[in-house]
C-alpha cells in the first residue's frame, strides 16, 4: 500500500469517543439490567434472575473495557486524512481497513457539525458530500475544521463540473 | 397547440382532457362504491315490494349524493386545470399549480437531466401523455410531472427545453456520432407502433424535431420473441414451479403419514390402494403446477413482448432516446453527458444463448407511483437500450448509439490468484445457499431423530409404534430430497465461484473504467472516470493475509448512488487503481 495520509485527528477525539460510547453502554446496561433487578427484588426466590444480572454485568463490563480502554487509541492511530489541492484522502478502520479518495471536483457541499460533547471539547466534524454519499472527518479543532471546510468548499467550487 | 409568438411569460396550459379524462377515474371509482353500497338496498327493493318506497327514497338520495360528489370532483378538476400552467422563461422552466395552496416549481434549464414521456393506454388513445422532467436533485429527488400534455406539445416542450439547456451551457460541440443511414430492422409488433404513429390518438398532432437522427434501430422478430421468452419472469416461473412441486411432494408425504397412521389402525391392507390414489393426485397436482407456471410464463413473455413492442432506440444530437410499449407508451431520453455507465448484462439463460441486455445507467428520479406503477421497476435499472442483443453485436450497437464510449479499456486486469480459493469459500460456504440448506436440514433431522424414540417409549400400543416408524421413514425421504437439492445448489455455487474467479476483471485507461463481475450471470459496467464520485479500497484481515483487496467505485447512478465493486483484486493493482482515481494522476 502507498504511504498513509499525514494528518491525524485532534487527540481530544478519544475522550469524545469514550464519553459517547460510555453513554450508550450505560443506556444499554440500564435497559438490560433493570427488568431482572425488578424480578430479583419482587420475587427473591427466582434465583436465576441474579445469574442473568451477573452475566449482563459481565458482558457490559467487557464491552465498556473494549470501547473505552482498548478501541479509542487504535481507532485514533488508524484514522488519518489528508487534504491536497485535488482530492481528499482518508484511511480508517481497524479490522476492515478502508482507503477513500474523494476528488474535489465531485464534492457537492461541505459543512461542519458539532454535537454537545464535541462542543464541550471545542471540536467539530467536517462533512464532505458528493452526489452519491458523504464522508465525515470527525474531531478537528474548531478553527482547523473551519479552515478545512472553507478550503474544501473553495476547491470544490473551482473544480466544479456537471454530475 | 398553437405555436403563436412565444414570450417568457406565455402561459402554456395542458390539454383539456386533464379535466374529463382525469375525473373519469374518480367517477368510475365512485360508481363502484355506489354499486357496492346500494346493491343491498336494490335487492331488497326487488325482493320485497312492500318496502319499495323507503328503499327507493334511499336509493335516490344515494344517487343524488353521488352526482353531487361527482360534480364536485369535476369542478375541482376544472379549477385545478385553470390554475395549472407552465411558462418557459428566460433562464428557467416554471410549473404553476394549486387552487388554494399555490405551488410553483422552478427548474433552471441547466439542471434538467432528462425528459421522459409516459402514456397509459387510455391516455394514448386520446393522444396525450405525462411528461416528467428530471433534475438530479440529490438522494430523494422527484421528477416534476406535467400531466395530460398532447404528444405534439410534449415533443415541442422537449426540444424547447433541450435547446435552451444547450444554449445555457453554450455547448458548441457537435455530435460526434458515427454517420450512416439509420438501420431499419423491425418486427411484427412495430406494425402496432406504425398504426399508433399514423392514428396518433385523438389530440396528438404532429411535431417534427429539428435535430436529425444519426443512428436508430429497433428489434427484429427473433430478438423480440426471445427477449420475451427469456425474461426474468421466465426464470422466476421455473424456480417457483420447482419449489411448488417439491412443496407439493412434501405436503403429500405428510398427508400420507397421517392417512397411513389412520389406516394402520383401521386396516393395513387398505393403505396400498390409498397410496395409489395419493400418487395419482400427486401427478395431477404437479401437472397443475406446471400448467399454471407455463401460463404465467407465457403471460410474462407476452407482457414483455408488448412492453418492448414498437421499441426504437435512436441517437439525436447529444441525446439518446428510447421509445417502447405497444399499449402503454414510454419515451425515455437522456443526454450523453448524463449517462453514468453503460451496462452489458447477461442473465444465466441469456448467457447460455449468447445474448445480452444493454442499458444506460443514469441518475434515476422517483416518479409518481400512481402514474408509473409497474414501469417503476424499469426506471430503476436505467434505460434499456437493447433488451436482447447478440453479444458479438454489442460493440457495433454501442459505437453507433454512444460513440463516446468507443475507447473503453481493452487490457483487463484479472483477479488475484488467491481469488479462486477465497471465492470458493465465500460463495459456497459463507454465502452458499446449498451449504446452509444442508446444515439446517441436518439440524432438523437430528431434532426429529431425537423426538421419534421418545414417542416410541410413550406409545402404549403397537399401532403407534408402527406409525412412528413410518413417520421416520417418510421424514428420511423428505430429508434426502432436501439434501439432493442442497447438493445441486452447492454444485451451482462451485461452478459460479470458479466462473467468477476466471471471468471477473477490471480495466482502466485515461478516460474510462470497466468492471466485469462474472459468475453464472455476467455484468460488465463501462463508466467514464469523471463519473466516479469517490473510490475506496477495502481490506479485511483475511484479505490482507492473502494480499488482496476490494475496490469500490461509487457513481451517482440509480437512486442515491451505486457502488461498483470488485472483490479480491491483487493488492498492488488496487493501490495502482486508487492512484488512478486521484485527480492529478492523469
Amino acid at each position: 500500500m502507498r504511504e498513509l495520509p499525514v494528518n491525524q485527528l485532534d487527540p481530544k477525539i478519544k475522550s469524545v469517543w469514550r464519553i459517547n460510547d460510555a453513554i450508550w453502554i450505560v443506556i444499554g446496561f440500564v435497559i438490560c439490567f433493570i427488568p431482572f433487578a425488578i424480578v430479583a427484588a419482587v420475587a427473591p426466590e427466582e434465583s436465576w434472575a441474579i445469574g442473568v444480572m451477573a452475566i449482563v454485568a459481565i458482558v457490559f463490563a467487557a464491552l465498556a473495557i473494549l470501547c473505552i480502554v482498548i478501541l479509542p487509541p487504535i481507532r485514533y492511530v488508524r484514522w488519518r486524512y489528508q487534504l491536497t489541492d485535488d482530492f481528499l484522502d482518508i484511511a480508517k478502520g481497524i479490522i476492515w481497513k478502508q482507503r477513500i479518495i474523494v476528488p474535489f471536483i465531485r464534492v457537492q457541499n461541505t459543512d461542519t457539525r458539532q454535537g454537545p460533547i464535541m462542543r464541550a471539547f471545542g471540536l467539530a466534524s467536517v462533512t464532505v458530500a458528493t452526489a452519491a454519499g458523504e464522508h465525515e472527518i470527525p474531531g478537528l479543532a474548531m478553527s482547523e475544521a473551519e479552515v478545512l471546510r472553507d478550503k474544501a468548499a473553495e476547491l470544490a467550487r473551482i473544480a466544479r463540473e456537471d454530475v | 397547440m398553437e405555436q403563436a409568438p412565444h414570450t417568457p411569460d406565455t402561459r402554456y396550459r395542458v390539454h383539456n382532457s386533464y379535466i374529463w379524462l382525469g375525473s373519469l377515474g374518480a367517477v368510475i371509482a365512485l360508481l363502484f362504491v355506489l354499486l357496492v353500497t346500494s346493491g343491498g338496498t336494490f335487492i331488497s327493493l326487488l325482493a320485497d315490494p312492500a318496502e319499495a318506497l323507503p328503499a327507493a327514497i334511499s336509493l335516490i338520495s344515494v344517487g343524488v349524493f353521488m352526482v353531487v360528489v361527482a360534480a364536485i370532483i369535476v369542478v375541482m378538476r376544472l379549477l385545478s386545470y385553470k390554475h395549472l400552467y407552465f411558462t418557459i422563461g428566460q433562464d428557467e422552466f416554471n410549473l404553476f399549480s394549486g387552487i388554494f395552496n399555490k405551488q410553483r416549481v422552478h427548474i433552471p434549464y441547466a439542471r434538467i437531466q432528462s425528459i421522459d414521456q409516459h402514456a397509459t393506454l387510455l391516455q394514448r388513445i386520446f393522444g396525450v401523455c405525462t411528461v416528467s422532467i428530471d433534475t438530479a436533485g440529490g438522494a430523494s429527488n422527484k421528477a416534476v410531472q406535467i400531466p395530460y400534455v398532447t404528444k405534439q406539445q410534449a415533443e415541442w416542450l422537449r426540444s424547447q427545453l433541450f435547446a435552451r439547456k444547450m444554449q445555457m451551457e453554450q455547448a458548441t460541440t457537435t455530435a460526434s456520432a458515427a454517420g450512416g443511414a439509420p438501420t431499419q430492422s423491425g418486427n411484427v409488433l412495430d406494425v402496432g407502433k406504425q398504426v399508433w404513429d399514423e392514428v396518433g390518438g385523438v389530440f396528438a398532432g404532429s411535431y417534427q424535431d429539428a435535430v436529425p437522427v444519426t443512428y436508430e434501430y429497433g428489434l427484429t422478430n427473433k430478438e423480440l420473441l426471445l427477449a420475451g421468452i427469456s425474461n426474468n419472469t421466465a426464470f422466476a416461473a421455473i424456480i417457483v414451479a420447482i419449489l411448488g412441486v417439491v412443496g407439493e411432494l412434501m405436503g403429500v408425504f405428510s398427508d400420507q403419514i397421517a392417512d397411513e397412521g389412520a389406516l394402520i389402525i383401521n386396516d393395513v391392507s387398505a393403505s396400498l390402494s390409498a397410496g395409489q390414489i395419493i400418487s395419482g393426485s400427486l401427478a395431477g397436482a404437479c401437472a397443475l403446477i406446471f400448467g399454471v407456471m407455463l401460463i404465467i410464463w407465457i403471460v410474462g413473455a407476452i407482457a414483455s413482448c408488448v412492453n418492448y413492442g414498437g421499441f426504437r432506440a435512436r441517437r439525436r444530437g447529444p441525446r439518446i432516446e428510447v421509445e417502447r410499449g405497444l399499449l402503454q407508451h414510454t419515451l425515455q431520453g437522456v443526454n450523453i453527458d448524463r449517462v453514468q455507465a453503460v451496462v452489458i448484462k447477461q442473465t444465466f439463460i441469456r448467457r447460455l444463448l449468447g445474448y445480452c441486455e444493454l442499458s444506460l445507467a443514469r441518475i434515476d428520479a422517483q416518479g409518481d407511483p400512481s402514474e408509473s406503477g409497474q414501469s417503476n421497476q424499469q426506471t430503476q435499472q436505467g434505460i434499456v437500450i437493447h433488451p436482447f442483443l447478440k453479444l458479438s453485436r454489442a460493440n457495433e450497437v454501442l459505437s453507433g448509439l454512444v460513440p463516446e464510449y468507443r475507447d473503453v479499456p481493452q487490457e483487463p486486469i484479472a483477479l488475484s490468484p488467491k481469488a479462486l480459493r477465497r471465492g470458493l469459500i465465500r460463495r459456497c460456504i459463507w454465502q452458499g445457499g446449498g451449504f446452509w440448506c444442508a446444515v439446517c436440514a441436518a439440524i432438523l433431522q437430528i431434532i426429529v431423530r431425537a423426538l421419534i424414540p421418545s414417542t416410541l417409549e410413550v406409545g402404549p400400543t403397537d399401532t403407534v409404534n408402527q406409525l412412528a416408524i413410518s413417520t421416520g421413514g417418510f421424514t428420511d425421504v423428505i430429508f434426502a430430497i432436501i439434501y439432493i437439492l442442497a447438493l445441486i445448489i452447492f454444485i451451482f455455487d462451485i461452478v459460479g465461484a470458479i466462473m467468477w474467479a476466471r471471468g471477473s476483471s477490471f480495466a482502466y485507461n485515461h478516460r474510462f473504467m470497466q468492471v466485469t463481475n462474472a459468475g453464472l450471470s455476467r455484468q460488465t459496467m463501462n463508466f467514464p472516470r469523471q463519473k466516479i464520485q469517490y473510490g475506496t479500497v477495502r481490506t479485511n484481515p483475511l484479505q490482507r493475509a492473502a494480499k488482496t483487496a476490494t475496490i469500490q467505485a461509487r457513481t451517482a447512478a440509480g437512486m442515491g448512488g451505486t457502488t461498483i465493486a470488485l472483490i479480491d483484486v491483487a493488492e498492488e493493482a488496487a493501490s495502482a487503481w486508487l492512484d488512478w482515481v486521484r485527480p492529478h494522476a492523469r
